[in-house]
């Protein structure tokens, strides 16, 4: 698939050559689509912004909603820095975001102050993966996944069942928040402002660090780890270290969470959850960021207003994730790409159309140099760049063997033999 | 066995030389029943243009992966400008000095030519960790990105998502992959493989303008390419080396023939299958060696 | 000392519900690569059924065949759409199957309801007899299950190594392009292959209704372990699942015996230990 191969007719402007667009019409709407490039994503998410600030003034139930979609989309998306980019999809977050509740909620039961609680979390959380990661690079692929899973149950199975440390099935509740200043938790208005804040921070860390080196070395680790072995990177630190970041905001998600529902049990972070994350990144798309974000407010959605009206919303759920994996792998933000790369050609075309070699051949649109460093080629929303499906594979609704999301990598096709990095020279 | 005498011949090093770039002692590769690399000794000069041949199926890709780190060799060992590397994994290896291509190619086909370019050029750099700096705004890298694909034809292409480049460039940019960590020795594992002769060519002349200090060894089926770009040669088969020197020697060994054009003369015949002539080398040969991998 | 004795039978028993669980997942990775994830909710779902035809029949043994038969109709119904669509990206089939999870989890929840629910076993396996061992009493059902998990154990061994068919499934799991190059017929031995994983799966649902019940959540549960044992035992690998199975089986029911608060997690001993060791499971393959 190439720049100029989408056949998007703008109502028939006729081409009027190289480098010439036909009329004053086509001039002005190739100017306003060039100019909106770059704004796209800003703009809109400048909007989404402000109207989540808006819509979070309130106490009511539309402020709950949004504050779980926010805790949990920082969840997803710290699933997708690890899944999507790395290539490594572990069904065990929901794990880690417990353990950060839990060590807040524990730590204040045992009359820590709040601030000190939330060290305690985030420092529970950051030590377990550190010492976990250890293990969890060890395996990729299926193996990977399977033992995340694990991690996950195992670590469910501990809050469930150690009941002198948890309270087992009735969970801690957790009355007093953090107050510092003027800062004070305590305060509902105070408390979801720090929630979106926190949630805007982690996501814009997160698509920071995917636009970086290390960033690149994990889309490379998940096109081909061997060859960038064989290009001089250590490919187990890479992960690990992907690990411990993707841990270390899923515990950060899991302190916002606990002070958001002032009562962690066992059930957050039972499979069905760890599933549901899993949903979340499919369903906004994989390697994208912003996509699994949106997954969780779909995915919110579903569990509190669907369930309202359907009994049977777990079944359309699972009918939902069967579906977008075999229609649309590239989930929500597949689709939204697709629409960027129709932009981009009729961009083009109205540039000139395809007899314009430089069109044909590369991604970029006929008569602009190579982006200089810093802007993307792909105009697509905040994740320009970002994502490892960028422009790559055919257009939105390929079938399974088509967007990178999910296949292009070492773990479709048969190649996935489960196995180590290690153990590759017995 | 035709035992060619070491001595310092158009880049065999001798074992009298100052340190070979490349050295392998008794290599020997097993995999539980099948022996795929045997007693494998090879000295390779500073500088020389290397081919390594033999029938498919020869081991000549387990060889190169023993030289790479990709497999760990069941006895015998590997030394890099004197210093031994046996031990060492490829991202260690890397840093030495010792790049690699792939016989199926492994370039990073979902991303695009210039991001292929740039984690190769970030491989021995410890920015590859850096986290927060967009990768693209390291100019200087993203800049010699775009001047190595220009230098070596890629130019127009470095937006092109790997996957969509044709079968020729592909193979060029799995050596600019390996030639962006500069290396002092270079293992070429077929590198024409699958390629028109048009595009034979184009890598003929890449070969060939690689800078005269890179130490080369290629593995290839294609004895005129061989014959325009190496020096001399070992010839491989069954996983031990039947003959090693000059090329022009290799050529008109009889032994060399028969491997590849499987003589009918009666007790003349080969060991092992004959493999392909080398000019009658089909494109898209499924690769031997790996044992039976 | 009895007391030990009982637990070690406890586990054993524990271990062959476990088996005819992990066998069949492992097989249908072996030879088709598909990381089924629903393969927990096949055994819970053939428990549910079994538990209707008994309470319908009055008679263990049709529930037994009952839940065989259909998981294993479901099986291939699953195999012939759902995992022939997805071709073979592995990542693909695991998320699918993991929604599926929660499709037959929400069926299963509106036809049988939360509340657990247990099956009984049929006259004198319902009772205890004195062992020749220290004098224990031990409940006879769980000696059947035990002796059912063995009699298939052989039997699938039987199948595998001395039979035709089950040279053909050894083998692709070995190189499943080279089975399909020597013209037998790929597909249905794939398609064989996850229907007796699920018949399985099936019938061990029923079992385990006897001695652990049935109940939501029933299915993560031995889903974990049948995912403990194909690490331990090597993802494919017939014999790890029986040496894994026993080795889970034991330590799960020790652990929760002697130390119950951290009962979940002492699984993951095997587990971890594996993974530092030999990643890739005592019977596993090294990727070379």
């Amino acid at each position: 698939m190439t720049g100029g191969g989408g056949e998007a007719s703008a109502a028939g402007l006729p081409a009027g050559g190289p480098g010439v667009p036909a009329s004053r019409r086509a001039a002005l709407t190739l100017l306003v689509l060039q100019r909106s490039r770059p704004l796209t994503g800003p703009v809109a998410g400048l909007a989404v912004a402000v109207l989540l600030i808006l819509l979070l003034q309130g106490n009511g139930f539309t402020s709950t909603l949004i504050l779980d979609m926010l805790v949990y989309a920082i969840a997803a998306m710290s699933l997708d820095f690890l899944g999507g980019y790395a290539g490594l999809i572990s069904l065990g977050q929901a794990g880690f975001l417990g353990v950060g509740a839990y060590g807040v909620a524990i730590a204040e039961a045992h009359f820590y102050s709040p601030w000190a609680a939330v060290g305690i979390g985030l420092g529970v959380v950051l030590a377990l993966g550190l010492v976990l990661g250890i293990v969890a690079v060890r395996v990729k692929g299926i193996s990977f996944v399977i033992i995340t899973l694990a991690m996950g149950q195992v670590l469910w199975g501990l809050a469930y069942q150690w009941v002198g440390l948890s309270e087992g099935d009735n969970g801690i509740s957790v009355s007093v928040l953090p107050s510092i200043g003027p800062l004070d938790l305590n305060n509902g208005l105070t408390l979801r402002m720090t929630v979106l804040a926190v949630f805007a921070v982690v996501a814009l860390l997160l698509v920071t660090f995917t636009r970086s080196p290390f960033g690149l070395s994990l889309r490379g680790l998940r096109s081909n780890e061997a060859r960038l072995a064989a290009l001089g990177y250590r490919t187990g630190l890479h992960r690990y270290v992907a690990w411990v970041i993707a841990v270390f905001f899923t515990g950060v998600a899991g302190v916002l969470y606990v002070f958001v529902n002032q009562l962690i049990s066992p059930t957050t972070m039972d499979f069905s959850a760890n599933g549901l994350f899993v949903m979340m990144v499919v369903l906004g798309g994989l390697g994208s960021i912003w996509g699994p974000a949106l997954g969780a407010v779909v995915i919110v959605l579903f569990q509190q207003e669907l369930s309202i009206y359907v009994s049977r919303w777990q079944t359309l759920m699972g009918l939902t994730l069967i579906a977008v994996v075999l229609l649309s792998p590239g989930g929500f933000w597949g689709l939204v790409r697709a629409i960027g790369r129709r932009r981009d050609a009729v961009i083009t075309r109205l540039q000139g159309g395809p007899g314009d070699g430089r069109a044909a051949a590369g991604r970029r649109p006929a008569g602009s140099a190579p982006p200089p460093a810093g802007e993307s080629a792909d105009g697509a929303g905040p994740a320009d760049g970002a994502g490892p499906a960028d422009g790559a594979g055919p257009a939105d609704g390929a079938g399974p063997a088509g967007e990178a999301g999910l296949d292009g990598s070492p773990l479709a096709s048969g190649a996935g033999q489960p196995g180590t990095e290690e153990g590759r020279a017995p | 066995m035709t035992a060619v005498p070491a001595d310092a011949r158009d880049g065999a090093a001798s074992p009298g030389d100052a340190c070979p770039a490349l050295a392998a002692d008794h290599l020997c590769r097993r995999f539980r029943t099948v022996t795929a690399v045997e007693d494998v000794s090879l000295r390779v000069a500073p500088g020389a243009r290397f081919g390594i041949i033999g029938p498919n199926g020869a081991g000549k890709t387990t060889l190169f992966n023993l030289l790479s780190g990709e497999l760990r060799p069941t006895t015998g060992s590997v030394a890099l400008f004197g210093r031994d590397i046996t031990r060492m994994r490829p991202y260690r290896r890397a840093a030495l000095g010792l790049g690699r291509t792939f016989q199926i190619t492994r370039v990073f086909s979902d991303l695009t030519v210039l991001e292929n370019l740039t984690l190769a050029l970030h491989g021995l750099s410890p920015t590859k960790l850096s986290l927060l700096r967009p990768w693209r705004s390291y100019r200087s890298m993203t800049a010699e990105a775009a001047e190595f694909a220009a230098r070596f034809g890629l130019a127009g292409r470095l937006g092109a998502v790997a996957a969509e480049l044709s079968h020729g460039e592909v193979r060029e940019l799995e050596v600019l992959l390996a030639l962006a960590l500069k290396p002092r020795v270079l293992l070429l594992d077929e590198p024409a493989a699958g390629l028109s002769p048009a595009e034979r060519v184009d890598i003929q002349v890449l070969l060939r303008s690689l800078p005269p200090e890179l130490t080369l060894v290629m593995i290839e089926h294609d004895i005129d390419l061989l014959r325009m770009v190496v020096d001399s040669a070992a010839v491989l088969h069954l996983g031990a080396l039947v003959a090693q020197g000059p090329i022009r020697e290799i050529q008109d060994d009889e032994q060399v023939r028969e491997l590849y054009l499987g003589r009918a003369a009666a007790g003349r015949r080969p060991a092992g299958p004959p493999g392909a002539a080398p000019r009658d080398h089909a494109p898209g040969t499924p690769p031997e060696g790996g044992g039976g991998a | 000392m009895p007391e030990f004795v009982a637990q070690t039978l406890n586990g054993l028993t524990l271990a062959g519900i476990i088996f005819l669980v992990s066998s069949g997942f492992t097989l249908v990775f072996g030879v088709m690569r598909v990381t089924n994830l629903s393969h927990g909710a096949v055994y819970l779902l053939g428990g549910y059924i079994g538990y209707s035809v008994i309470g319908a029949t009055h008679n263990f043994f049709y529930g037994l065949a009952a839940a065989a038969v259909a998981m294993a109709v479901f099986g291939l119904l699953l195999e012939r759409t759902l995992i022939t669509w997805l071709g073979r990206s592995e990542m693909s089939e695991l998320l699918a199957t993991l929604g599926l999870i929660y499709v037959i989890d929400d069926v299963a929840l509106a036809i049988w309801g939360g509340s657990p629910l247990t099956i009984n076993l049929p006259g004198i396996l319902g009772e205890s007899s004195t062992l020749p061992i220290d004098g224990i009493v031990y409940p006879n059902g769980r000696i059947f299950i035990l002796g059912v998990a063995i009699i298939v154990a052989l039997a699938l061994y039987y199948l595998l190594r001395r039979t035709r068919v089950g040279a053909i499934i050894r083998a692709g799991v070995d190189d499943r392009e080279m089975v399909s190059a020597l013209g037998i017929n790929v597909r249905r031995v794939f398609s064989l292959v996850f229907a007796l994983g699920a018949l399985l799966a099936g019938f061990a649902g029923v079992l385990g209704g006897t001695v652990l019940g049935l109940y939501t959540g029933g299915d993560s549960d031995i889903l974990l372990f049948a995912l403990a044992v194909v690490i331990v035992g090597g993802l494919g690998s017939y014999e790890g699942a029986i040496l894994g199975s026993i080795v889970i089986g034991l330590v799960d029911n020790y652990g929760t015996a002697y130390f119950p608060a951290v009962a979940y997690s002492i699984l993951f001993i095997p587990v971890v230990a594996i993974l530092l060791v030999r990643p890739q499971g005592l019977f596993g393959k090294a990727n070379t």
